[in-house]
């Protein structure tokens, strides 16, 4: 069955006259990850923040889920449904938790974001902290008592746990050690393969991006300027930003410190 | 403002109360049990007419009578209730009526808040006392108008400081994903926004008691707050100012009760402002030679060698790098790889001769160019010896300096170059470096730059200073790939053209790859491998585990098909 | 009073580095500065007015927000009918809300806060032969307290770092916290104790035969000792916090002489935080002006309204003062706003005001 979970057409968004997203479209079927690649200030997060509904299109449309994110303003039930239905797990394991809340509460208050009752989640809590790869007792525990690697577990946990169809993972190895990245990107693939979830994981790194993705898109300027294949983009680049990005990846083939 | 509650590091979350703290209760602990007491067993002397007026300090009097021949050391006592009391309820509503309003002018839609924000503004930006003379002026004189008009007037500074703090915190990613989870807006203030800011507002209340208390015996002391025959400590003084040339002992009880009460909560309010930014005062670094190991004498073309280095931190005795020797020969790119915490940016600073503060290092040699790093080497000569490159080039450079007049600094050190000279260097490399427009670059300011342009920038001063070594330390962590791969470009063209010695420190095996010639992997403080052959290292060809487990880790992208092509190049 | 200055210590600002380095744009052009100028200008202008509004309308509610009937509260319990009427008419409290207001805006306009009960004059006349003195002491512990707290902060802060010299740091903190927590009027009475009783040296109060700089001399120690102090331990704490930032460690690394480092690459850092705050400073410096006044019978702002309040219920005099008080808190705000962009262009960017 191919249905569209994710369909984006001629996406834009500007941020007073400053143009943050032109023309931006793609095609996301249920299950599918797409790698998003691109340097700051290309608009990839402004993207993920449209897609998780923090930032409203200018133009085009963006259906997600069925679900029409301009007409997310109409009503607040359907609103509150599709950001259940769309989780994004956010870049920085430190300030994505808050330090004064235990884990089990934290998690809580993804379940149920107005009681927050950590005995009710309990085993369900239990489940998912087991299945990031913490013990179930760290839901008593606070923040500052994990690493960062294990913060972002707790993070990963949080946005899985209300099973989403959806999940935008925005930068989310990039302040980590290799050591800890390669167990969280392990970690990711083989849960996602068993929820069937679909992804969008954005990264600047081209070598991240490949090990999880079944599509890659690179952004330059807000648009996107190349789109297809891991296969395809990675091995036959057609633009020219694509190949210039690739040749700068330290491991390419491609890449040399000579003086031009 | 940041420092406070940014990102809560577990330093941060490590309390040491300091001594002052504790003073700082027990004093208000002494003052709250005056003011329960003092009015039991005092009440009767304070207040009882006696026929010793106006005694000077006698035994039965040791602070002396006022002019109706009240003891004035009981008066100053049983006022303790009256001053504290008053002090508490005005901050009391200051606290209660601020941080509402701020929750209020955060949860409030847009164009609301906007009018809240500049009525606030509006209300600090005048004296505390010009709105308790306003208040005074509609309610009358008396410690209750007095108390609500404090209480009245510090109510803006809570109110800004909760407004920015709930700003700042509302930006922060835990409350944004709470607010995407669907959690309202009023749970997301009292489940995050409020108990993230105790901190500070515990140290703004015990800043205001002080204020309040301080404020209110002030009122008192011009006659606008309590009034006869209730009494303060602002009252007692006023008292006793006016009879400052026939019986000046009257000022002395009430005077030292009020710095007392003030210096209570100063030390309160300093203390928990410590333990909440805790800055712990370090010794300075200290290098130092240890003896007793045979030393090879060093080739000619050896440019630095440190042997058997250890640093240890002074205050756990934990040791950041141990026993770790290395050589770097003129011409020669050495590389250290290891993730964070290896002690990797540690072995720079010494080479660098800048280690941090509370840290010691020793090392039986650590000599640059013949210069011996762990004794004392003159400013002018390690400036033109070494040349660093940071990580952040955000923060690396003074933002209240120019370009050209910072950069201009260490010409002028390290080659007495005049100032017409070290700009004419500077544009010439600024030049080397492909900096656009160099005479412009010169006058603006960092903030005025990108990230890799200000790691050109210095690049392009260690270029100027002709240094011998340049120790980069992860200088494009922070930059995209393909501004890194200019700076990579510059760093291997310093190299190749001036004869530049490097070490580059980073995390990446990728880029250590492609820039060095030889490797160090460093782990927990120790070299556990170091790589000769390093353009041909494969997870098949090393020999410690654990560079093997970093090389397997390190995300290589792979391109089928491309393999040839760039073979072929 | 001191004490809330104080909580602007978790205002210190340069730990905050300037954002760059990875979400940097990619080239920012720099704005011309007087453009900036006169934006930074034109925004504290109507600021100014904005305030200036809301000073009229305060001034015009605090007779209306006399509990009961405001003109027989005024004129007191022992006034006869007619006296009561007086006071209403003077007031203008006899008209209806609307009227009373415009009556009132179109005097303020024209100067006139009505005649002084007390004096029989324009009370912004009385008000306005007031403010001299006070803007005089004010603005003389600007200087000493500037002067000297960032001095003193600035040599202490260079002296204990790193740990250097923990004793001068014990003393510092003690005694500086010490003073700071010292009541402006407590240190005004206790410098008149030895100044003026002990040694008479100098007057205990104001008076003409003195001269006025000889009678200024307690005042402005009184006002500014405290102030020193405060801006001492801030400029003191914002030095090590300047002297750890990652500029300060790469001036540390061009090896640059002490004085060099010090005066060139640390102090643009710490006096623009520790004038922002000064700020403030002065805002509390003000309020304990008025109380100092009445110690030393200076004949200033502050004694005119205490008196105005507690002896005469000059409602006219309140009104003046508190406008004049309150014009000339926006006016030394402005001031140092305006050193503060010639020290620093970035601080002209800032909604604040």
């Amino acid at each position: 069955m191919n249905t569209a979970m994710v369909e984006v057409n001629s996406l834009g968004v500007s941020f007073g006259s400053t143009r943050v997203l032109h023309d931006v479209s793609l095609r996301l079927e249920a299950g599918q990850t797409i790698g998003v690649v691109g340097e700051s200030g290309s608009g990839k997060s402004t993207l993920a923040k449209v897609l998780v509904g923090i930032v409203a299109p200018d133009a085009g449309s963006v259906v997600v889920d069925a679900f029409d994110v301009r007409t997310l303003g109409h009503s607040q039930r359907a609103a509150f449904r599709y950001r259940r239905r769309v989780q994004m797990i956010p870049q920085d394991p430190f300030s994505s938790l808050s330090p004064r809340r235990t884990v089990g509460q934290t998690l809580a208050e993804a379940l149920d974001p107005v009681w927050a009752n950590v005995r009710r989640f309990e085993d369900r809590i239990a489940f998912w902290l087991e299945r990031v790869g913490l013990p179930a007792d760290a839901m008593n525990r606070y923040p500052h008592e994990f690493s960062g690697g294990q913060r972002q577990r707790v993070a990963i946990a949080r946005s899985l746990i209300l099973e989403p169809s959806v999940v935008i993972a925005d930068e989310i190895t990039s302040a980590l050690d290799v050591s800890v990245q390669v167990q969280i990107l392990e970690m990711i693939a083989e849960i996602k393969d068993e929820l069937n979830v679909t992804m969008m994981f954005i990264s600047h790194n081209l070598a991240v991006v490949q090990s999880v993705s079944d599509m890659v898109a690179v952004m330059y300027q807000g648009e996107i300027v190349e789109i297809g294949s891991v296969e395809q983009i990675y091995s036959d680049p057609q633009h020219w930003y694509t190949k210039r990005l690739l040749d700068a990846d330290p491991g390419a083939p491609g890449f040399s410190l000579e003086w031009r | 403002m940041a420092s406070l509650f940014t990102r809560p590091r577990a330093a941060a979350r490590r309390r040491t109360a300091s001594p002052l703290l504790y003073l700082g209760y027990g004093m208000l602990a002494v003052l709250v049990l005056t003011a329960i007491i003092a009015p039991i067993f005092l009440d009767h002397a304070a207040t009882t007419l006696t026929s010793t007026a106006n005694s000077g300090p006698t035994h039965a009097h040791p602070m002396g009578t006022d002019s109706l021949g009240r003891d004035m050391l009981a008066r100053v006592l049983v006022a303790t209730r009256e001053t504290m009391l008053a002090a508490v309820f005005s901050t009391a509503i200051a606290a209660v009526l601020g941080i509402g309003l701020g929750i209020a002018a955060w949860l409030a839609a847009r164009r609301v808040r906007e009018v809240i924000l500049r009525l606030i503004e509006f209300w600090v930006s005048y004296p505390t006392l010009l709105v308790a003379i306003i208040v005074a002026a509609i309610l009358g004189r008396g410690l209750a108008p007095a108390v609500f008009a404090i209480g009245l007037a510090n109510a803006g500074g809570f109110a800004r400081l909760t407004a920015n703090l709930a700003a700042g915190i509302s930006t922060r990613e835990f409350v944004v994903t709470a607010r995407l989870m669907g959690v309202p807006s009023g749970r997301i203030a009292t489940r995050h926004i409020v108990p993230n800011m105790a901190e500070p507002q515990l140290i703004l209340i015990a800043q205001a008691f002080a204020g309040a208390l301080v404020e209110l015996s002030g009122l008192s002391f011009i006659g606008l707050g309590a009034q006869s025959p209730s009494f303060d400590w602002g009252a007692l003084l006023n008292e006793g100012a006016s009879k400052i040339y026939t019986n000046p002992i009257l000022i002395v009880g009430p005077s030292i009760a009020l710095v007392f009460a003030s210096l209570a909560a100063l030390f309160v309010g300093d203390g928990l402002a410590a333990a909440a930014n805790p800055r712990t005062n370090l010794r300075r670094a200290r290098m130092l030679h240890h003896s007793g190991t045979e030393l090879a004498p060093l080739t000619p073309d050896t440019l630095l060698s440190v042997d058997h280095l250890t640093v240890r931190h002074d205050d756990s005795g934990r040791e950041l790098v141990s026993d770790v020797s290395l050589s770097i020969r003129r011409g020669e790119v050495l590389g250290i790889v290891g993730e964070s915490g290896s002690g990797k940016s540690v072995t720079a600073s010494v080479v660098s001769k800048l280690l941090a503060e509370g840290l010691t290092a020793t090392a039986a040699r650590a000599e640059l160019s013949g210069a011996d790093l762990l004794g004392r080497v003159s400013g002018r000569e390690l400036a033109r010896r070494v040349a660093m490159v940071y990580q952040d080039p955000g923060t690396a450079l003074n933002p209240a300096l120019t370009l050209g007049n910072q950069l201009s600094d260490v010409l002028s050190r390290a080659l007495g170059s005049t100032r017409r000279a070290a700009r004419q260097n500077l544009l010439e490399r600024f030049r080397d470096v492909l900096l656009t427009d160099p005479e412009g670059r010169m006058r603006q300011y960092p903030h005025q730059l990108s990230g890799g342009m200000k790691q050109r920038a210095m690049i392009a001063s260690a270029m100027s200073t002709r240094a011998e070594l340049l120790v980069a330390d992860e200088p494009t962590t922070a930059l995209d790939v393909t501004v890194q791969r200019e700076v990579l470009t510059l760093i291997k063209r310093m190299n190749a053209t001036m004869g530049t010695s490097v070490l580059f420190i980073s995390h990446d095996l990728g880029v250590v790859r492609a820039l060095c010639d030889r490797v160090l992997v460093m782990r927990d403080g120790r070299i556990v491998e170091a790589i000769d052959d390093v353009a041909h290292m494969t997870p098949e060809g090393v020999v410690h585990p654990y560079t093997r487990q970093l090389l397997e880790a390190t995300p290589i992208v792979t391109m089928p098909g491309r393999d040839i092509e760039g073979a072929a190049r | 009073m001191s004490h809330s200055i104080d909580a602007s210590d978790s205002l210190s600002s340069s730990g905050l580095g300037i954002p760059g380095g990875h979400n940097a744009p990619r080239e920012l052009r720099a704005s011309s500065l007087a453009g900036a100028w006169r934006r930074f200008i034109g925004r504290r202008l109507i600021g100014l007015a904005v305030n200036l509004v809301l000073l009229v309308l305060v001034t015009f509610i605090i007779v209306r927000l006399i509990p009961g009937d405001p003109a027989a509260a005024i004129a007191g319990t022992d006034a006869s009918q007619s006296q009561v009427d007086a006071v209403r008419a003077e007031l203008g409290l006899d008209k209806p809300l609307p009227v009373q207001f415009g009556q009132y805006v179109l005097g303020v306009l024209h100067g006139d806060f009505g005649t002084s009960f007390h004096y029989q004059l324009p009370a912004l006349q009385i008000v306005l032969t007031a403010a001299p003195y006070t803007i005089a002491i004010a603005f003389a512990s600007l200087i000493v307290f500037l002067f000297f707290g960032l001095a003193i902060g600035i040599a202490v802060g260079i002296i204990t770092r790193g740990d250097r010299h923990r004793w001068l740091d014990h003393v510092f903190n003690i005694g500086a916290g010490l003073i700071a927590s010292i009541p402006a009027y407590v240190q005004a009475t206790l410098l008149i104790m030895v100044f003026a009783v002990w040694l008479v040296w100098l007057p205990p109060a104001y008076s003409p035969s003195y001269g006025l700089a000889q009678s200024a001399v307690l005042p402005v120690a009184a006002l500014s000792l405290g102030c020193i102090a405060s801006v001492a331990r801030i400029t003191r704490r914002e030095v090590a916090v300047v002297l750890e930032q990652d500029y300060m460690r790469t001036a540390r690394g061009w090896r640059l002489p002490s004085l060099t480092l010090y005066a060139k690459h640390m102090l643009p850092n710490v006096v623009t935080t520790a004038l922002t705050l000064s700020g403030i400073i002065l805002t509390a410096l003000l309020g304990s002006a008025l109380i100092v006044e009445s110690v030393f019978a200076w004949p200033g702002l502050g004694t005119v309204s205490v008196q105005a309040i507690s002896e005469f219920k000059d409602y006219p005099i309140i009104r003046a003062a508190v406008f004049v008080i309150g014009t000339i808190s926006l006016l030394f705000t402005f001031f140092i706003d305006i050193i503060l962009g010639i020290l620093d262009p970035r601080t002209l960017g800032d909604h604040r005001g």
